[in-house]
């Protein structure tokens, strides 16, 4: 087991060595960059508490040419995967080649994360308040999507908009799980079946410090062999057994002021020939939304710092800016908004969140965050009583570079 | 419950606070942000005066992939920053006061300075001159400096 880290440390020497010494044309580059996470969460009824150092992704991007680029983001969560033991995953969160066609245009194809939602692009740990991403971008849209496929991003400088539009693999229905709509049903690029396809597009405007955007799914989830299909209730085929995803959000900023809204609504209107086949209690509809409100405590005005690098001054590195942030968001979100006739419902799939909580961050790219979640739900299938509120107290560290 | 209710309402009230705002921004968009340069070999030529009130202006040119900025200074003075993420080499958007990069959220304020990370140097500045009633971007392979 000791000779682990040395012959670790042999392979990226290597790995360096070969990427020093390989003849580069003027426009090929190699960038490295990374972000992580740990968290500890104490439920504060129960009193049981937990430590998790959550993910560790390391990027790796590549320039080709000026026209033609990879993006990889290698990603592993929960520090360590064991055979046969649950917990922990390593995976590719992002893998794609990027064609730059023009300054407004590009094509992406491989492995990479559709503009739905603001979370499902931009998730680096000093990008979102809270320790948690929101509840509604991991249950209603099940962020960090990622599929295979290509995509196709523009801007048009009349209106002017940003948009994108993509065709991905499809879902795997019989994965659904009750109580995450559809995101155990996400492929995510491993042995992605493509008897299933979809959409997805976006369009986004921006004006002064604010943005908005609207974006849509739709896409087959008899993600199965025909021949397996043929012998169950569901529709195959590439759109067959459809799930339709829509989406808005807006971002606003305003002096030390932030705002964030988000709406979604999931639509899977096989939902009774999808249980009928699967059994695992698949809502015909959820939806969910958040409002956020965030208050920049320390302005770049208030802490003017000598070693902060500007542009005038072109010195090395900016990361010595501090930061601080209080907020607050609510959360609603039901994961079985309406069932088919063979459904059941679950109160505690519809739920309020509260979080409240303050992020610092001593330098640029480093993040603590400290934050409250208090969340009422419904009662459970066949419970007694009406709504349950649990409280969760959550800290952390995170790192971005 | 009646907590729940009151924490309702009252994001409903923000929610159309919020939209109020956001419609009256959106209202104000301006597409004359962006103006098309000429390319002449390994520069740019961009007609002055540019348009609208700035400070940046997106720069597009047939047969140039990249996107380029022009922002005025208080001084007057034009400056040309080429929109790369100096942390990946993605392409940037403009939005707000500044320019975003979609890939993992850097951001930087018109003056190139990075006000988001990861990324961790300011934006590539390029040569500019001005030539009577233009603006020449030099994007040959030598930028002036990384700003």
């Amino acid at each position: 087991m000791s000779a682990t880290p040395s012959r670790l440390a042999t392979i990226l020497t290597l790995i360096l060595i070969a990427t020093t010494c390989r003849a580069v044309s003027q426009d090929e580059k190699t960038t490295l960059g990374g972000y992580g996470n740990a968290v500890y969460t104490r439920q504060m009824e129960s009193g049981d508490a937990s430590v998790d150092l959550e993910r560790v992704v390391l990027f790796i991007g590549h320039t080709f040419s000026r026209k033609v680029s990879l993006v990889s983001e290698l990603e592993m969560e929960d520090a360590k995967v064991t055979g046969g033991e649950g917990g922990g995953e390593i995976a590719f969160e992002q893998a794609y080649i990027q064609f730059t066609l023009d300054a407004a245009h590009r094509v992406v194809a491989g492995l990479f994360l559709p503009r739905i939602g603001i979370l499902n692009e931009n998730h680096l740990p000093a990008s979102f308040n809270g320790n948690e991403r929101t509840q509604v971008e991991t249950y209603i849209i099940p962020s960090t999507w990622r599929e295979l496929g290509a995509g196709f991003y523009g801007e048009n400088d009349v209106l002017p908009v940003e948009y994108s539009i993509a065709l991905v693999n499809g879902l795997d229905a019989s994965a659904f799980a009750h109580g995450s709509v559809i995101r155990e049903g996400r492929f995510e690029g491993r042995n992605a079946s493509a008897e299933a396809l979809a959409l997805t597009a976006s369009i986004a405007k921006s004006s002064g410090n604010a943005r908005i955007q609207v974006s849509g799914y739709y896409g087959g989830a008899a993600g199965l062999p025909p021949a397996e299909v043929d012998t169950l209730p569901i529709h195959g085929g590439a759109f067959g057994t459809p799930v339709a995803l829509a989406e808005a959000d807006a971002q606003i900023t305003a002096g030390r002021f932030s705002l964030r809204l988000l709406g979604t609504l999931v639509s899977i209107p096989d939902a009774g020939s999808i249980n009928d086949a699967f059994h695992n209690n698949t809502p015909r509809s959820a939806r969910g939304g958040y409002f956020e409100a965030a208050y920049n405590l320390i302005f770049p005005s208030d802490a003017p710092d000598a070693n902060v690098e500007t542009a005038n001054t072109g010195n090395a590195y900016a990361a010595t800016a501090k930061g601080a942030t209080a907020f607050i968001r609510y959360e609603r979100l039901d994961m079985n908004a309406s069932l088919p006739a063979n459904g059941v419902r679950d109160g505690t799939l519809d739920q309020h969140h509260l979080v409240a909580g303050a992020s610092y961050s001593p330098l640029r790219d480093i993040v603590i965050k400290a934050d409250v979640r208090f969340q009422w739900t419904g009662a459970p299938p066949g419970g007694s009583g009406g709504e349950q509120e649990t409280t969760f107290l959550t800290l952390g560290i995170g790192f971005e570079y | 419950m009646r907590r729940r209710s009151f924490i309702a309402t009252a994001c409903i009230a923000c929610l159309g606070a919020g939209s109020g705002a956001l419609s009256a921004l959106l209202s104000s968009c301006a597409p004359e942000d962006v103006v098309t340069g000429d390319l002449e070999g390994e520069s740019i030529r961009v007609s002055l005066p540019l348009p609208g009130p700035g400070p940046a202006h997106v720069v597009r040119a047939n047969g140039y992939p990249e996107t380029i900025a022009l922002v005025t200074g208080s001084d007057g003075e034009i400056h040309a920053l080429l929109l790369r993420c100096t942390h990946a080499n993605n392409p940037l958007q403009k939005s707000g006061d500044g320019f975003s990069c979609s890939l993992h959220g850097s951001r930087f304020d018109t003056e190139g300075n990075v006000i988001h990370g990861p990324a961790s140097r300011p934006l590539r500045q390029l040569k500019t001159r001005i030539e009577g009633h233009a603006v020449v971007i030099f994007v040959g392979t030598e930028p002036t400096s990384s700003r």
